[in-house]
């Protein structure tokens, strides 16, 4: 929050946690989609942020104001194991010079309880009403105003002159714009690129701070001074972002002088300087009650902080949330399993956003139904009972239920006597009603693959989960029955049943065990299997798997060990490698690939190459002779005058051409070629035109003379 | 045996009396170009077609130059002069560059 903080927020860091905010969003909208109960803060969440705060050798946490958040957000923990004594008097002999350090030098000392409260004041209190006065932007005013008030007490000289306060008034009347939001300081009431949406409210502290001076100095401009800054504290709320599901936040402003710290450290800044408002003001601040969970949603689904400040910032509105004047969050957390067989009440943990029971409230079901079927509710306008010493309520539920399933429940909770509680609503959750199955008649049967009679059977007890031992070989047919009986009688299907054959080298086969009649069959016939079994013979162990949500005892009960013969695998066919499902190795590193490059390709030797490159040119030599036994000459080639120029750049060009191809070949690319080539192109052209039209009317001349 | 010998020889002293020198001379250059382009050939039979590229690239030049050569050939004839009335033949020498300017950019452009 401070310029002198070690983490300062460049715009990039600034933008960074933009981006994270944009990521949690995202977390928690998928977790609002996933379930609709909320939790409170956890004991293990509870330790976790403990964990944060790591205490220095003098017992400091860090920078003042890293202390600061550290001692409150133990003290919010209830912790005990804060070195008050060593903090507090390394606190008194700190000399502040800054407005910030004094406040945070006092802060401390009222959240630790130091004995030193005057000897602080005594230090402190010189700097602070230098600053009141000489303030000019909002921050300063916070930390001079809001100290000051907090060491009220303390001395006798820590009075704040009345003139002094109505100017801290007029400027933040000066600093507050129409939309709720708040300049930071005076001198950017011009320029409007700094005051764009800027971090609000410092002021409402502040402010409440000040009003509190005010009535003891009982200054007449109080009534409409309360009436505006109430106007300005329900235009703030109307600041309030949504993402969707209930869940509601302040975000910050993209400023750079905003000093980061996001969408919690907004919404902490809120809730702080409202409930100091809503403290001081003598009307209610009315905030909408949903927009109170909503933020409360929001504080309690962006997961673990990630930093000793994000922590001290959820801390703090937790805390501010348990006793807020407007509205106070509350939790109801159904219990989520009820069993037949214990026949338990339903419980509602009724609970603050910190985890403290709340015991004044009603809780009544609206409806509960049973999901899945189409039938008229079960329960509908019943009202719980509040179990003593528990902070539970609790209800009969089991006993207009038969059935087992998942059944949705609508709760309503209501304050009692004119307190403020909220719980968003309807509270929706759903509760599995769930038993123990009865299993009966479990045959198991080796039968001959012919005649159907059974050459070994046993009927096994599922209490004592007996395990038998049999033989088969490819010629028989392996049988298992059984039934599943639901405690109201009629017969059960649960999602899940298998029957596995596990070999001693670890390798296994599922098959699906299907219902039939009143119970399960299902009838291994080894012939067709053979293959499928890889032609595997050996010890398999029998296993038998039942499992369903409403199923309190879902088991995997060993049946048998199966002795099993199978014929060998026949010459020539290619079994694929027996993997033995082994659990780790599924997450083990797989094997590195080699990359293997590519050959290149066969040349031939150096030597025949330049042998032949010897014979291509050979010709060209050949040719020269030829044209020199033909008689060949040059002797009319014209070396003076144009027609010289002319001859001679003509086949210059043309040579030139072919050295561009040359070049062309060992570097250029074409585009670059065919450039080059127009230009030559044009160069061989003129010339070789006026020559070659010359030698034309020359041949024409001698024909007809 | 001795037909053959007598035919080539009688070949022989036609051609060398009844053909003009200009010809000789692209006689001579289209036999060079020949040459040359069985070189090549051979070669490839030798040690195979690995730069596939660079091998059609030489051999199909040694082959257009041999076309082009028995285009002004057949051009610059004489004898032929009722079929190429208004073809000049400083203006078929001028086709000829023209051509072998294209081809070889090809040419070069394919051996890689």
């Amino acid at each position: 929050m401070a310029n002198t903080a070690p983490s300062a927020s460049p715009p990039v860091v600034a933008y960074l946690r933009w981006l994270l905010l944009g990521w949690l969003l995202a977390a928690v909208s998928q977790m609002v989609t996933a379930s609709t109960v909320l939790q409170p803060l956890s004991d293990g969440d509870k330790e976790a942020i403990a964990g944060y705060f790591v205490a220095d050798a003098d017992g400091f946490y860090g920078s003042l104001q890293e202390t600061y958040h550290a001692v409150k957000a133990l003290e919010i923990l209830e912790r005990s194991d804060v070195e008050s004594q060593k903090i507090c008097e390394a606190v008194v002999k700190s000399s502040p010079i800054s407005v910030e350090d004094a406040f945070y030098v006092v802060k401390i000392t009222e959240v630790l309880q130091c004995p030193q409260g005057a000897e602080v004041a005594k230090v402190v209190v010189p700097i602070l009403q230098a600053d009141v006065v000489n303030a000019n932007s909002l921050l300063e005013l916070h930390y001079s105003v809001g100290a000051l008030a907090t060491i009220k007490g303390w001395s006798s000289n820590s009075v704040v002159h009345k003139d002094a306060l109505s100017d801290v008034f007029t400027l933040l009347k000066e600093l507050a714009r129409p939309d709720g939001t708040w300049h930071y300081s005076k001198s950017d009431s011009e320029s409007s690129v700094k005051a764009a949406g800027l971090f609000p409210p410092f002021s409402f502290p502040t402010t409440a701070i000040v009003l509190h001076l005010f009535w003891q100095s009982q200054n007449v401009c109080m009534i409409a001074c309360i009436g505006s800054v109430k106007t300005a504290a329900i235009k703030l709320f109307g600041n309030l972002e949504s993402h969707g599901q209930g869940v509601f936040y302040f975000s910050e402003s993209k400023d750079e002088t905003s000093q980061g710290g996001g969408a919690l450290a907004a919404t902490w800044a809120v809730l702080r300087g409202s409930a100091a408002l809503a403290a001081v003001l003598p009307v209610n601040l009315k905030v909408e009650k949903e927009k109170v969970f909503g933020i409360a949603n929001f504080l309690l689904r962006t997961g673990l902080a990630l930093s000793p400040t994000e922590a001290f910032y959820q801390l703090d509105s937790l805390s501010v949330l348990e006793d807020y004047r407007p509205a106070v969050p509350i939790i109801v957390q159904p219990s989520s399993i009820l069993s037949l067989n214990s026949n338990n009440n339903l419980e509602v943990a009724v609970t603050t956003v910190l985890g403290k029971p709340v015991p004044q409230v009603e809780v009544a079901l609206v409806s509960a139904h049973h999901i899945g079927a189409d039938s008229p509710p079960v329960w509908s306008s019943q009202n719980f009972n509040y179990i003593e010493d528990s902070g539970k309520y609790g209800f009969d539920f089991l006993s207009a239920i038969s059935g087992l399933g998942k059944y949705k429940l609508r709760l309503e909770v209501k304050p009692k006597e004119h307190s403020s509680y909220t719980s968003g609503g309807l509270v929706t959750s759903s509760v599995t009603v769930v038993s123990a199955i009865t299993v009966s008649n479990v045959q198991l049967a080796v039968l001959d693959s012919d005649s159907g009679i059974p050459d070994f059977s046993a009927v096994l007890d599922f209490e004592k989960q007996e395990k038998t031992s049999l033989s088969a070989n490819h010629l028989q047919k392996l049988r298992l029955s059984f039934e599943l009986t639901s405690p109201s009688g009629s017969s059960f299907k649960p999602q899940q049943v298998f029957l596995k054959l596990v070999h001693e080298t670890h390798v296994e086969h599922l098959y699906l065990v299907k219902s039939s009649g009143k119970g399960f069959e299902l009838t291994l016939d080894f012939l067709g299997l053979v293959e499928k079994l890889q032609y595997l013979s050996g010890t398999y162990s029998v296993v038998l798997i039942v499992g369903d949500e409403t199923m309190e005892n879902s088991f995997v009960w060993t049946l048998a060990s199966l002795d099993l013969d199978l014929p060998e695998a026949p010459e020539g066919t290619a079994l694929p490698p027996t993997v033995p499902v082994e659990v780790n190795a599924r997450f083990a590193p797989k094997p590195e690939i080699a990359h293997i490059f590519r050959q290149p390709e066969k040349r031939p030797p150096i030597l025949l190459s330049n042998v032949f490159l010897g014979l291509t040119l050979l010709p060209l030599i050949g040719f020269f002779v030829g044209l020199r036994y033909l008689g060949a000459n040059i002797k009319l080639f014209p070396t003076t005058g144009l027609l010289g120029v002319a001859a001679f750049s003509f086949h210059g060009a043309i040579a030139s051409i072919l050295l561009l191809y040359f070049l062309f070949w060992l570097k250029l690319d074409l585009f670059t070629t065919l450039k080059v080539l127009g230009f030559l192109a044009l160069l061989t052209l003129l010339p070789g035109h006026s020559i070659l039209s010359y030698l034309a009317d020359l041949s024409t001349k001698q024909k007809t003379s | 045996m001795a037909n053959i010998v007598e035919v080539l020889s009688r070949f022989y002293n036609e051609y060398s009396i009844n053909t003009s020198k200009r010809l000789k001379l692209i006689d001579a250059y289209l036999l060079y170009i020949l040459l040359t382009g069985v070189v090549q050939f051979v070669y490839c039979c030798l040690v195979g077609t690995f730069p596939f590229n660079s091998f059609l690239s030489g051999f199909i030049s040694t082959v257009a130059s041999f076309i082009l050569g028995v285009c002004l050939r057949l051009q610059v004839n004489p004898q032929n002069k009722s079929e190429f009335r208004e073809l000049s033949n400083e203006r078929a020498f001028a086709d000829f560059i023209f051509a072998h300017i294209i081809l070889h950019l090809v040419v070069i452009n394919f051996i890689g």
